[in-house]
């Protein structure tokens, strides 16, 4: 057994926690061993330091306090508790509602109009340009020139 | 009924079935307990009873969840733990997010008796001040079970029930506590003939 042992069971010995053999054992050995002797008198005096602390006590009349406090809390929570409930129906209606519109504003798209551009759908386009092409069977240089520089 | 003589499970079921006096009676009996975790967490005896009446509300609030396996002083012990620990980070955080310097987080030094010889009354007064702080310094499992023991004055059996745990375990805690006070107070207690 070695010190740290034998110091548990001098701390057990101290509460009074130990068996009449095992109080033998520590005491034969203190009896050889100055340091451990020392160690049970510290934890003596450090258990004592401890218990002389003052208690705090509180007044014979904390107990009725504490139910004058249940009830104010109570009162308190009566009062609140129409406001509370409004409140909750409130948030839970209001979560509804953003949740139905969220529902709403993804599946439901309002449709587009289709705008159907001249050039996709072969069409043939009014500008300027196209009428000068399309008019002449094999457009000069300046037929060119004219096209790009109309307006449309 | 009886309510001083009641043991705590009959209270417990009279105030799981409505009756107040039975609460008023599970106050009276653990308040002193409450008050003693409060002031060892804190070290001002100004926090005891509005933190011991937060303690006992919680207690009121959580009592109809208590059944047959939980020891009453137990369940009311722990709520009373974490009061006093809530209490201490609030503070710290806000000495943390504040210039307040004034020391009153740290909580006041309480009052010791009397040493019981004159001679040594100022180192006496002296090393109990220590050991009060370095009490307080303890992690929260060694300053529980060494409450229990020294304030309380329980068995490790009883200290085993409350906190669920083997009488061995309880050994082991109570000596890593003492261990811990020990070398807080080396500087008080090392080498002394």
């Amino acid at each position: 057994m070695n010190h740290r042992d034998i110091r548990k069971l001098i701390s057990a010995m101290v509460d009074g926690e130990l068996d009449d053999a095992e109080t033998k054992r520590v005491n034969e050995h203190m009896a050889s061993c100055p340091s451990c002797t020392r160690y049970a008198r510290t934890l003596r005096m450090v258990s004592a330091d401890i218990r002389s602390v003052s208690p705090v006590s509180l007044p014979d009349t904390f107990p009725l306090s504490v139910l004058r406090a249940l009830r104010a809390e109570e009162a308190e929570s009566r009062i609140w508790m129409p406001v509370e409930a409004f409140a909750r129906r409130f948030v839970v209606g209001l979560g509804g509602v953003v949740v139905l519109f969220v529902a709403l504003a993804t599946t439901i798209r309002p449709e587009e109009p289709v705008v159907a551009e001249p050039y996709l759908t072969g069409e043939m386009s009014d500008s300027t340009a196209t009428r000068v092409l399309l008019t002449k069977e094999a457009p000069t240089k300046n037929d060119l020139l004219l096209a790009v520089v109309s307006p449309e | 009924m009886n309510y001083a003589e009641s043991d705590d499970r009959s209270l417990v079921q009279a105030f799981q079935n409505g009756d107040e006096r039975a609460f008023e009676e599970i106050v009276r009996r653990y308040q002193r307990q409450v008050a003693n975790v409060i002031y060892t967490t804190l070290g001002n005896p100004q926090d005891v009873p509005d933190l011991a009446q937060e303690v006992f509300l919680k207690t009121y609030r959580s009592l109809g969840r208590i059944t047959v396996e939980h020891s009453l002083f137990s369940w009311i012990y722990r709520i009373a733990v974490n009061v006093a620990i809530d209490e201490l980070r609030r503070r710290k955080i806000r000495r943390m997010t504040s210039f307040d310097f004034s020391g009153d987080a740290e909580g006041k030094e309480p009052k010791f008796r009397d040493p019981v010889t004159p001679d040594d009354q100022l180192a006496s007064s002296e090393r109990r001040e220590q050991v009060w702080k370095a009490l307080r310094k303890l992690s929260e499992t060694s300053r529980t079970v060494l409450l229990l023991r020294e304030y309380e004055e329980l068995s490790y059996r009883e200290i085993g029930d409350i906190l669920h745990i083997s009488e061995q375990a309880v050994k082991s805690r109570i000596f890593r506590a003492r261990e811990e006070l020990k070398e807080l107070l080396k500087d008080y207690f090392e080498e002394r003939p």
